[in-house]
């Protein structure tokens, strides 16, 4: 099969045009010569099938950002029959660089011109055959995001292919030429080719900083329009919530109770209460994680978060941390492994370090599920969402002082220099192929951990057969007692120990299992666990769940980007014991206080 | 004729032959305040970085804002606004335009 590798800088609409050829079809794949993940998807261009690799974003191939070997470790090791530069053509006087590094590699090469749409905008013309001509590559302009000579480039892509002879990872492995040379061409060519006003400003981008990055606003106006994406989530999310809700426990009492009424009752009570109910149960969050991750996706493609990294670098700093690291945490809301894999843009290690032992402290949208579920049964409305807010408090809190604890280990001179785009909206298309994302990781997640998980745990709390189901003569119960001397003084139960334990391997098993533990679901599950747990110990287990540790994915990240079973080890270490000191404090204080 | 010297420390700097007029580093502009690029006095790594950035010598560099507390720089270069740290800022050398 043929293939095709992507290549640019950051922030030039590389993954929309990735998007846009594959569809929604891509998937993570293991490369050679490459420790990580990159994505990959297998797409008809003219009649044959042709692999599409998007590397990540770079700046240069002399870079020694984790990014740029990747890249690198990648060209060598992988043969490959085209690369597709990615350009954008606004920034066109730096980004040429690029493209000269690897025509001077010899690949065979196109380069594609992309966010034409601003182009045009900010008056930026473009002689694409002119440019062609010089650089001895095909030129091609479009927008990926609007879609506007796209197909044009998707037919000279296949065009091209056709004649394509397949680059051979050997010939890769040669020196590159001087930089000054690629100056030199680069003045040449955009001398030639590229007209730009001299002062290129987008006046929107302007105005909007005016107010965005005001010196005494600027932060204040972030937190409260964090503040209400989190009111919009809740207020489009928790009809949908109980929609979902009413129609699974509508599905099973009119069509699976009766179903499996002749099965024998183990196999039923397996199906109905331990899979039905605890996958349910976790299901009814999908359109709130959806929406989660609608609204953080549109913050990011907006041009917002570096903004955030600009007003946050100077705290930043004081904890040994900087404005990425901060963008990092805020990314870690939605979920921690892509967080933690973003840190590889850090070159020194102590930074990168530093930044991954905070990230498993923010409260991602999967523990996000488990508070929702407590604080709704557990709370009177009114005071749900406060509470919510404090767990935040407690994530910044919790990680704020795991930096200051740790900077002195791992003290970095890491330059921070980072690009701020100009703001942008993403489109409709945009975002619905960033929802379907994410409902397909949930079934992914789904399918690989949730099902597994409550199966566990309604065997665990139904067998041996004959006792009663979530009694303490169970496995379960066995589990729980074992476990009494360390958790009770923090005030978790037996049966939210057993939640505790598969929340381990994802936190959505936490609801699911707490459905499956207690036999019920939907309004009969929370009224059951408001007549068994009193505030305290609910706002205890939420403390522990929040801090403890967060999944397997996560501490699998942690060693593949650590590459150090050492620094794994100190990071759970830290987490459990962070999560019981404050969960101890917490209820041994309030139970002293008379709650 | 635009070169690029390699001093003792392993540090890269470009020499533009130019004659110097009042010379400044960036940090020292205040926001709205511009200049030319004169020299970038980074370690390598840094220097290849800024340089894809459109850091160029004899490139003109205006500081559009500063943060509170010390905070990062908003410059922007050419068609590119980025953020950077004092620390950074002080590495490049600004010639100052002849008034």
């Amino acid at each position: 099969m043929k293939r095709i590798a992507l290549l640019g800088m950051p922030n030039t609409g590389k993954s929309t045009f990735f998007n846009r050829i594959t569809g929604a079809s891509a998937r993570v794949g293991n490369w050679p010569g490459v420790t990580i993940d990159l994505m990959g998807a297998k797409v008809l261009i003219g009649n044959e099938m042709v692999e599409i690799v998007d590397l990540p974003g770079i700046y240069d191939l002399h870079g020694f950002s984790d990014d740029e070997q990747v890249v690198r470790h990648f060209l060598e090791n992988n043969a490959f029959d085209l690369a597709l530069i990615i350009l954008n053509s606004c920034q066109l006087d730096r980004q040429l660089s690029l493209a000269l590094q690897l025509k001077q590699l010899q690949l065979p090469c196109v380069l594609l011109l992309n966010m034409a749409d601003e182009a045009k905008r900010f008056g930026v013309s473009v002689d694409a055959p002119k440019m062609a001509q010089q650089l001895g590559m095909p030129v091609l302009m479009m927008s990926a995001k609007y879609g506007e000579g796209y197909k044009s480039a998707f037919d000279e892509i296949g065009r091209l292919l056709r004649h394509a002879r397949p680059m051979q990872p050997e010939r890769m492995r040669e020196a590159l030429a001087s930089d000054v040379e690629i100056e030199h061409t680069m003045e040449q060519v955009l001398k030639d080719t590229v007209q730009i006003p001299p002062q290129l400003s987008d006046s929107l981008t302007t105005k909007l900083d005016r107010v965005m990055l005001h010196p005494w606003f600027g932060l204040p106006i972030f937190f409260g329009v964090m503040y209400l994406l989190f009111q919009a989530i809740f207020l489009l999310g928790t009809p949908l919530q109980s929609g979902v809700n009413w129609t699974l426990l509508a599905f099973k009492d009119a069509a699976l109770i009766p179903l499996l009424a002749p099965a024998p009752a183990w196999l039923s009570g397996l199906l109905i209460d331990g899979i039905y109910n605890g996958v349910g149960t976790v299901a009814a969050f999908v359109p709130i994680i959806i929406l989660f991750f609608l609204f953080m996706a549109i913050v990011e493609d907006t041009g917002y978060l570096s903004r955030a990294a600009f007003l946050m670098d100077a705290l930043m700093a004081r904890m040994g941390l900087d404005g990425r690291s901060f963008v990092m945490i805020l990314m870690g809301f939605g979920c921690n492994v892509p967080a933690l894999m973003g840190t590889r843009v850090m070159r020194s290690r102590a930074l990168r370090l530093l930044t991954m032992l905070v990230i498993p402290l923010s409260l991602c949208s999967a523990r996000l599920q488990v508070f929702i579920f407590i604080t709704a049964a557990l709370f009177s409305p009114k005071a749900a969402p406060l509470v919510l807010f404090s767990l935040y408090l407690v994530s910044f809190g919790s990680a704020f002082l795991t930096a200051i604890l740790f900077k002195r280990r791992l003290v970095s001179r890491e330059p921070f220099v980072l690009e701020l785009p100009p703001y942008r909206f993403p489109t409709l298309r945009q975002m619905v192929l960033r929802g379907w994302h994410e409902v397909r990781h949930f079934l992914h997640r789904a399918t690989k951990f949730i099902i597994a998980g409550v199966v566990l745990v309604w065997l665990l709390t139904h067998f041996p057969s004959g006792v009663a189901p979530g009694s303490s003569a169970t496995w379960a119960g066995h589990i729980g007692a074992l476990l009494a001397p360390v958790l009770d003084p923090v005030g978790i139960n037996q049966q939210l120990a057993i939640a505790l334990i598969f929340g381990f391997v994802a936190k959505e098993i936490v609801i699911g299992s707490l459905a499956v533990i207690y036999g019920m679901e939907g309004a009969a599950l929370t009224h059951h666990m408001a007549a068994s747990l009193d505030w305290v110990q609910a706002y205890s287990f939420m403390l522990f769940t929040l801090i403890y540790t967060p999944c397997l994915s996560t501490v699998a990240t942690l060693k593949n980007e650590s590459k150090s079973w050492r620094f794994v080890a100190t990071s759970l270490a830290w987490s459990v014991g962070l999560a019981w000191v404050s969960s101890f404090a917490f209820y041994q204080i309030a139970r002293a206080l008379g709650y | 004729m635009k070169r690029i010297l390699c001093d003792n420390k392993n540090r890269y700097h470009l020499d533009t032959g130019k004659n110097p007029y009042t010379m400044l580093n960036l940090a020292s502009l205040q926001p709205g305040e511009s200049g030319i690029i004169h020299a970038i006095h980074s370690e390598q790594a840094l220097y290849y970085r800024l340089a894809a950035m459109g850091f160029r010598i004899g490139k003109r560099i205006e500081v559009v804002r500063s943060a509170r507390f010390a905070g990062p720089l908003h410059v922007r270069v050419g068609s590119t606004d980025i953020v950077l740290r004092r620390n950074e800022a002080h590495q490049i050398e600004i010639a100052s335009e002849p008034a």
